[in-house]
């Protein structure tokens, strides 16, 4: 039993040893889940785009843990997409920093970074995405988490095709933070 | 940290673990259990399996080789809104590759034995939809093992393991995070070689 202990104490002393050398941060942290819910969106081909808004400011969980996170691990979506057009569709997810707002479809794809792209949704039908789903879409991961960083954003919902009509509703940003839980 | 800092850490650790006796017998096994994450949200408890091969270097000193798939389970979450339902996403999985440092009852003989451990190992973690991370990670633990004969012993480990990495998109930090993980294991070791 004596034996034990010594070993164990000697694990332990080495182990700090090691940790201090590591830093402080890399011990202490954890991943923590943010979840964001976002306003529903329509867009159609010649209308005027409203983007959507996040402002990571009035989220709690985010709030919380701001002052130490050190990364974004996980990025995922959850979002139920109506095509209203009679031709299927190619859900896409944008994002821009705040101070970049887009009013067109053109200016969305030629200045927004693109989150999620493929969500094909056939005529007339609505598609649910759920958060594991969502993995095989996603884009651009290290230029999205820049964007988020930045605390508020717009995010828009347009089709890959042209003309398009659809309607995207219930979406969710999940992330997963690092940083002290 | 600079280089002389990091010599002499490492020569503390052996001078720290370092004891007297004598005997040259090597071993080879396998082990299975469970991986638990520590301090994370976004997974669950997963397997873990591996091999690994124990070579003495001095005293109850020994080094082992291993090789290591622990997977986390997946996570999930209640959504509200217009869901109302639970989702899951997959926790992700670790391949490592490293050696241990092991130090105490080390030669697996017949009848009860401890030893402490300290590792370092190169590992990738991967998880569907974002970029797979490789880096070095640190290990410790304990193992508590018995031989049933002087050749063949069981053994029951807990170690625990640090992945530590950075976000480079992060403008506002500079210091690293980490995934953390507890494994629980039992393996089944072959000893050969010869004694004092």
């Amino acid at each position: 039993m004596k034996n034990i202990f010594l070993i164990g104490l000697r694990t332990l002393a080495v182990a700090l040893i090691a940790f201090f050398a590591m830093g402080a941060s890399c011990i202490t942290t954890g991943n923590v889940m943010v979840v964001e819910y976002l306003d529903d969106l329509s867009a159609a081909t010649g209308q005027t785009i409203t983007s959507g808004d996040v402002n990571l400011e009035e989220n709690e969980d985010w709030q919380d843990h701001k002052e130490d996170i050190n990364g974004i691990d996980d990025l995922g979506f959850a979002c139920r997409i109506t095509n209203n057009s009679n031709a299927s569709a190619s859900g896409q997810l944008y994002v821009s920093p705040n101070d970049k707002d887009y009013t067109t479809e053109a200016a969305i794809r030629a200045n927004g970074i693109l989150v999620l792209d493929g969500i094909v949704v056939p005529a007339g039908e609505t598609r649910e995405i759920k958060w594991q789903e969502s993995y095989d879409y996603l884009k651009n991961f290290e230029l999205v988490k820049e964007v988020i960083f930045g605390e508020q954003f717009h995010y828009y919902f347009i089709a890959a095709e042209t003309p398009f009509d659809i309607d995207v509703t219930d979406i969710v940003l999940f992330m997963s933070i690092n940083g002290k839980p | 940290m600079n280089l002389k800092a990091k010599v002499l850490v490492a020569l503390m650790c052996v001078l720290m673990l370092s004891t007297s006796g004598y005997a040259f017998r090597f071993s080879v096994g396998g082990f299975g259990g469970l991986n638990i994450p520590i301090a994370q949200e976004d997974t669950e408890s997963g397997t873990a399996f591996g091999a690994k091969a124990r070579i003495p270097l001095m005293g109850s000193i020994a080094i082992e080789p291993n090789i290591l798939f622990a997977k986390n389970g997946d996570a999930s979450y209640d959504v509200e809104g217009g869901w109302n339902e639970t989702m899951t996403h997959e926790g992700g999985k670790y391949t490592s590759f490293g050696v241990d440092l092991v130090f105490g009852s080390i030669m697996g003989y017949k009848g009860f034995g401890a030893y402490g451990i300290l590792g370092l190992s190169s590992s990738k973690f991967e998880k569907k939809g974002i970029p797979d991370l490789t880096n070095g990670t640190y290990w410790f633990g304990l193992g508590f093992e018995y031989g049933f004969t002087d050749q063949i012993s069981l053994d029951i480990r807990g170690k625990a393991f640090i992945f530590p990495y950075k976000d480079e998109a992060n403008p506002n930090s500079d210091d690293k995070g980490s995934r953390k993980n507890g494994l629980i294991t039992v393996g089944l070791n072959y000893y050969f070689g010869f004694t004092e």
